[in-house]
């Protein structure tokens, strides 16, 4: 009594986060979006999975970013957060210097302080294909510094690379 | 004594949508048998028999949009006429055979059932609601409406969806009850900031929330969980005091766990001959959960050393457990400050389903509350029209699970599932938007799209998976109701509604007949009056 099957993927470059708690989180990515599989058929499923990848995450407005690395084809991540205001999050690959090529990013409402409860509604949204973002100037707007509740700029834009 | 505090009991009634016609007998039905025959139709009674007896008190008591679904249907509620003869019949042949300790147990579970017919098929005409809203009318019950099939909100992808949620779940309680609830529960008290305002934009005047929510808000009040405060748009919440309700609650730290009453995991249906199960109450020949129990907590021993169980010893036991109780609500009244009022939340079917001396507990519980007279026994809304000055708080987000988080609903094991629920509610926000106006075959596919993604949505799918108890049945039905919603949105994408299949899946979940598939479409603002 297991039920039909469902899809695999839905054809998305997408980030998803979901509070669970204080300071916890889960995230949900997919990788399988115009320019993801663009950039499959050109590097071929190998080398595409196989650059470092990782989830950029910065929690308030001068929250402190931090990496961390995963396997792009695990799809999901559950993650431990400090901090107080809006966890922003992007997907990509760590290049050469501070150079960060963002697929997908995903906002969550205010996280608690210590003594706090829980976070607001979770908010994501896919990415256009879009270029590399190019700075870490710019890479701080993406997932650092932008608009509250609002997919950065930079992220529809793009930047050069 | 503190004339100005008083007290509220809230009974959260739920149970998700289960209803197989494609089956003779289907064992998730007998959920809500179980429930009605142990827990509903036993508290509708007492709360006759008191109202009889001119004893003065209020019950808050919510009823989940699914949970009316259920015992407003013909199929349902003539299945569990059924289900009560099998079990009546099953027990006077135990009644022939049991040995003599067990004989006071067997007449006891058969005069239950025999009250659960003479009520259901007399007073309630079939329809277990009829009563509920009699109840309501005298003003022995503030009746409080649910998310539609009891999603966890804050976990939902868009603020539409917590808006379906809660409008369908308002919508359906005016079908039932022919009037607009005053106030919603929060399916597992979850809540996320923000959320106030769908609630107030639903018409509705109070939620109800863990005292925790409160706690840690911002900032927190000064009045602690002794009373209910306003959110910054003006929508009240009412918290439930965790220590209280805790006493009657758990089963390690609580009262339904003395050993004097009945253990709830050793049930009949394991000890009998199946092919006689079978006979009596329909289905396969295998052993089963009959609902049926024999024995007594009796301590920390196996199963099969439980000792019989004594139901003259099992109620005294509540009746003191009821004045203890009563102590402790007086104590905290007594500490309040005036216009306070302390709150307690249970499910419903603690009492008489997994706490089988429950009911009695309650019932004297009121009478205690009564005949002391220091406190009253209120309804929330007439808290809320007598008039106090509140506190302003912004809630933190909480649930009353544990940790205070939603992390049972979304762990490994159950994780699975917020891929396909939050791309499946973004693609009918999306399409709602786009096919606002539809009418005729494509508003029909996304109305049963609407259907079927919030019953995709039921958080009591991720807690079966998560706990392991009819994980595959939960895990089936999320799956189909997702498979569903994904062929549906498919058709209306493709500009091609196929109205057979539609009309297959209308008939297999009947519910929500006033679904309107907009209430997933983003508000469109007005412009502004110049």
């Amino acid at each position: 009594m297991r039920g039909p099957e469902l899809p695999v993927s839905y054809g998305e470059d997408r980030l998803d986060i979901i509070v669970r708690g204080a300071g916890s989180i889960f995230l949900l990515w997919e990788l399988d979006g115009r320019r993801s599989r663009r950039e499959r058929g050109a590097m071929g499923d190998e080398r595409f999975f196989s650059r470092r990848w990782a989830i950029r995450f910065a929690v308030g407005c001068r929250g402190r970013r931090t990496d961390e690395a995963i396997d792009p084809r695990a799809g999901k991540l559950y993650a431990s957060l400090n901090g107080v205001g809006r966890c922003r999050a992007a997907i990509g690959v760590l290049g050469e210097g501070s150079i960060f090529h963002v697929y997908a990013v995903a906002v969550t409402g205010e996280l608690p302080g210590p003594a706090g409860g829980l976070t607001g509604f979770a908010a994501a949204w896919s990415v256009p294909a879009s270029r590399p973002v190019a700075s870490s100037r710019e890479n701080d707007r993406a997932v650092g510094h932008g608009e509250p509740g609002r997919p950065s700029r930079i992220m529809r834009s793009g930047g050069g690379s | 004594m503190n004339a100005g505090a008083a007290f509220a009991i809230v009974l959260h009634s739920h149970l998700p949508f289960v209803r197989h016609p494609e089956y003779p007998v289907f064992l998730e039905e007998e959920w809500l048998f179980e429930a009605l025959s142990e827990s509903y139709l036993p508290l509708l009674d007492a709360a006759f028999r008191l109202k009889g007896e001119n004893v003065a008190f209020r019950l808050n008591v919510t009823v989940s949009p699914t949970l009316c679904e259920m015992l407003a249907d013909d199929l349902l509620m003539s299945r569990y006429e059924w289900y009560l003869e099998g079990r009546l019949s099953f027990l006077e042949e135990e009644r022939q055979i049991v040995e003599r300790p067990f004989l006071p147990v067997v007449e006891m579970y058969i005069e239950r059932y025999v009250k659960c017919r003479d009520l259901f098929l007399g007073p309630c005409r079939r329809r277990p609601l009829r009563l509920f809203r009699l109840l309501r009318d005298a003003g022995v019950f503030e009746l409080i409406t649910c998310p539609a099939t009891h999603a966890l909100l804050p976990l939902l992808a868009t603020e539409e969806g917590v808006r379906a949620q809660i409008g369908v779940g308002v919508e359906n309680f005016r079908r039932h009850f022919g009037d607009s609830p005053g106030g919603i529960w929060l399916s597992e008290c979850a809540y996320s900031p923000g959320m106030e305002k769908t609630i107030a934009g639903e018409g509705l005047d109070y939620f109800l929330l863990d005292g925790h929510a409160l706690l840690t808000g911002d900032p927190p009040p000064a009045s602690g969980v002794d009373a209910p405060v306003r959110c910054p748009n003006g929508v009240v919440v009412f918290p439930r005091n965790a220590d209280l309700s805790e006493r009657v609650w758990s089963r390690d730290h609580g009262y339904p766990g003395d050993v004097r009453y009945r253990e709830f995991h050793r049930d009949l249906g394991f000890e009998r001959d199946p092919s006689r199960l079978r006979r009596h109450l329909g289905g396969a020949a295998i052993k089963r959960n009959t609902g049926i129990k024999y024995y007594r907590i009796t301590g920390d021993v196996d199963l099969s050393e439980k000792e019989p169980y004594d139901p003259t010893a099992a109620e005294s036991t509540a009746d003191r457990h009821a004045a203890h109780f009563v102590g402790l609500v007086s104590g905290a009244v007594r500490d309040a400050a005036p216009r306070r009022l302390i709150t307690v939340a249970f499910d419903t079917e603690l009492f008489g389903h997994w706490w089988h001396e429950g009911l009695r507990f309650l019932e004297t519980v009121i009478r205690l509350v009564d005949e002391k007279g220091s406190f009253p026994l209120t309804g929330l809304s007439e808290f809320l029209f007598e008039g106090s000055a509140m506190e302003t708080v912004q809630p933190a987000a909480s649930s009353w699970g544990e940790g205070n988080s939603f992390e049972f609903w979304l762990r490994d094991g159950n994780d699975w599932i917020y891929r396909h629920l939050r791309h499946g509610e973004r693609r009918l926000v999306a399409l709602a938007r786009r096919h606002r106006a539809s009418t005729g075959l494509p508003e029909r596919v996304l109305n049963q799209a609407a259907r079927e993604l919030l019953l995709a949505q039921s958080s009591d799918w991720a807690f079966l998976i998560a706990s392991g108890d009819a994980a595959s049945y939960a895990e089936k039905r999320t799956k189909e109701h997702l498979s569903r919603l994904l062929d549906l949105l498919s058709m209306i994408e493709r500009g091609k509604p196929d109205r057979r299949r539609l009309e297959i899946l209308e008939k297999r979940d009947p519910l929500f007949p006033e679904i309107d598939f907009r209430l997933f479409a983003p508000v469109v603002s007005s412009p502004p009056v110049s």
